[in-house]
């Protein structure tokens, strides 16, 4: 039998054709690749505060835009205008100064309003008389615009700020105090029932247990208690236009819109919406951060 | 849709907008005007009353015009009210015309113009305090109620008076102790002497109802300071004045025929006047209004340019009108105003 395995013919004899080495490549298609960098577009876009930033840009290029085309400055003044009006009312001190006092005034009202609704809450989950009493308490006063209450607070606390106080608490205390209780009401028996194993009853259950539990809610709670503070408070300062003494943001806002300054409105405008953002996405933010994404309770 | 439905479609549109157009000469059919509450708006009241500017408009070949009527008191109102196209012709304070006027220098789709003065009278400054017998005794503890505070018409005929007392750099010193109240309210809290307001700068004839009360004294009165200056005028936007110009004759005309009717007949002015305003007093009290030698209802304006220097100096506006004539209508600046 002649072997099937030819060894190299002996010499003298032709030899078999040595074809070259081919050397290819493996094919890495884009689908099939396990891992790969980022593109410079994907490693912008993952962070929102970058989205957050081209948002904002593209509304100030809607709004310059549409300035420009109507072209009437007292009615609608543009980006541009509201920006150099903006840097010299804060050059000339007056913006921070307006900005300083609404801050300090709603300050004192933001937290008498959640002191009150951390002591109403409080008195509601440790009886059912207690959450009937809240219940109808924001049932009824929850509706109620703060500004309607604003001629009733003049006549009982005069014409200073203690009347401005009264209704920012209103505006704050019945929303605080609505998250609040619908997320107390919302914590698992479970954990209810541990935290009276421990023996912890009245204010220590809430401080420990309730509260920790129930944060998501009452976040909300603390951010929609916020704006609508802040609400309250601009639309205030504008309808007690009262004294012609140092006023606020608002006051700011009504004394321009007298005199026409349009673009100084907007400014004020705008000072109020800066703030609304710096508190929301500095403030609120670190608070959600450090609590409930660290605890797990929210998906990113 | 194919070509040919949308060019009939566009045929359509042009011809029905050319139908429109064909309009654009005519004037407008309809006129919206307003004014206040106080005495110096009387000479509206009367051409509200008696239809006058229906009257004159038919007169001058317009056919049927209606008008409707806003009562709005308070220059920012107004302002926003012309600004934002729902008013016509209104009637506001010398002052507030003249910011807005400055403000809206410039840009064609908002300016305005005067059609004419529209009244004058005194503002009184009442008091309920008995300390108080000049500006200069009032403290930090009284507060002076006016209808808006530093842009309404009290608020700058208080401080041209001030300036006048003071020096002119100081005319801002009693700003502070200004608080802003309708007139109906302030008259009450002054009244009622429980408040902080002591003192109350108006015209008739809320000066008059408190004058009434033995308790108050009245510090001072804008005519024996600034002269019988023009302290109301009437205004439009000068595109509604450009576009119709026989209407605004006739409304110039209407308003002839209410100053010359409130001269003649006091009694059916003062009538007038309850009838419109709606104000709780006795006809007698309002004929002795009618009948104070400051309280003139003329078309010509006196005075303009004594608000204009002291709104210039003051800083309030920025573009001044060279002359009174500037900032009122044509047929007007022939009248030997100031």
């Amino acid at each position: 039998m002649k072997p099937l395995l030819k060894t190299s013919p002996p010499a003298g004899q032709p030899q078999p054709y040595k074809r070259p080495e081919i050397v290819r490549q493996p094919a890495v298609h884009d689908a099939a690749a396990i891992q790969r960098p980022l593109s410079t577009f994907e490693n912008l876009y993952r962070h929102s505060g970058v989205r957050k930033v081209v948002i904002l840009l593209l509304l100030a290029l809607v709004w310059e835009v549409y300035g420009r085309w109507l072209d009437n400055a007292l009615l609608f003044p543009s980006f541009s205008d509201t920006v150099r009006a903006f840097f010299s009312g804060i050059g000339s001190g007056v913006l921070i100064d307006r900005a300083a006092v609404s801050m300090k005034t709603l300050l004192i009202g933001y937290s008498i309003g959640i002191v009150l609704a951390t002591l109403l809450t409080t008195l509601a989950i440790s009886s059912r008389i207690g959450t009937d009493f809240l219940e109808t308490l924001t049932s009824m006063f929850n509706p109620l615009p703060a500004i309607a209450l604003l001629p009733l607070a003049l006549i009982w606390f005069g014409l200073g700020n203690g009347s401005i106080i009264f209704v920012l608490v209103h505006s704050v205390l019945w929303a605080v105090a609505l998250n609040t209780h619908a997320g107390f009401r919302g914590v698992s028996q479970t954990m209810r029932m541990v935290g009276q194993n421990y023996g912890l009853k009245g204010f220590k259950l809430v401080r420990l247990i309730l509260i920790p539990a129930a944060f998501g809610s009452i976040l909300t709670g603390l951010k929609v208690g916020w704006a609508f503070a802040w609400r309250t408070l601009i639309a205030a300062e504008l309808v007690f236009g009262v004294s012609s003494g140092s006023g606020g943001l608002g006051w700011y806002i009504f004394e321009n819109r007298n005199q026409l300054e349009t673009a100084n409105v907007f400014a004020g405008l705008f000072f109020v919406i800066l703030i609304g953002l710096c508190v929301e996405n500095f403030i609120f933010a670190t608070i959600e951060r450090k609590t409930i994404r660290r605890w797990g309770m929210q998906n990113h | 849709m194919n070509c040919l439905n949308l060019s009939k479609l566009a045929l359509g549109a042009a011809l029905s907008l050319s139908m429109l157009a064909g309009n654009a000469n005519a004037e407008a059919n309809a006129v919206r005007l307003s004014h206040g509450y106080g005495m110096l708006y009387l000479p509206l009241m009367v051409i509200r009353d008696q239809k006058l500017i229906e009257k004159h408009a038919k007169a001058a070949g317009l056919g049927d015009v209606t008008t409707s009527w806003a009562t709005l008191d308070g220059g920012n109102v107004i302002n926003d009210a012309m600004l934002s196209g729902n008013l016509d012709i209104a009637g506001t304070g010398a002052p507030g015309f003249i910011t807005l006027w400055s403000k809206a220098n410039g840009i064609p789709r908002s300016e305005v113009i005067g059609l004419g003065a529209l009244s004058t009278a005194s503002l009184w400054l009442n008091t309920n305090n008995p300390n108080i017998k000049s500006l200069k005794d009032f403290t930090p503890k009284d507060k002076i109620a006016i209808p808006g505070i530093k842009t309404s018409l009290s608020a700058v005929v208080l401080q041209m008076a001030v300036a006048k007392e003071f020096g002119h750099a100081n005319y801002a010193k009693l700003d502070p102790l200004t608080v802003s109240l309708g007139h109906p309210e302030a008259v009450g809290a002054l009244l009622s002497g429980k408040t902080e307001i002591t003192a109350h700068f108006t015209s008739p004839p809320f000066s008059y109802q408190e004058a009434k009360d033995p308790r108050i004294t009245k510090v001072l009165s804008s005519t024996a300071v600034l002269g019988n200056i023009t302290l109301d005028v009437v205004f439009a936007m000068k595109q509604f004045t450009v576009q119709n110009p026989k209407l605004t004759q006739a409304f110039a005309a209407a308003q002839e025929e209410a100053n010359a009717y409130i001269a003649r007949d006091r009694k059916g002015a003062a009538e007038t006047f309850l009838r419109i305003s709606k104000i709780k007093l006795t006809q007698a009290e309002v004929e002795t209004m009618l009948a104070d030698p400051d309280s003139q209802f003329s078309t010509t304006p006196v005075g303009i340019m004594q608000y204009v220097d002291f709104m210039g100096l003051a800083g309030t506006i920025k573009t001044r009108p060279k002359a009174w004539s500037e900032l009122f209508i044509d047929s007007v600046k022939s009248r030997k105003g100031s």
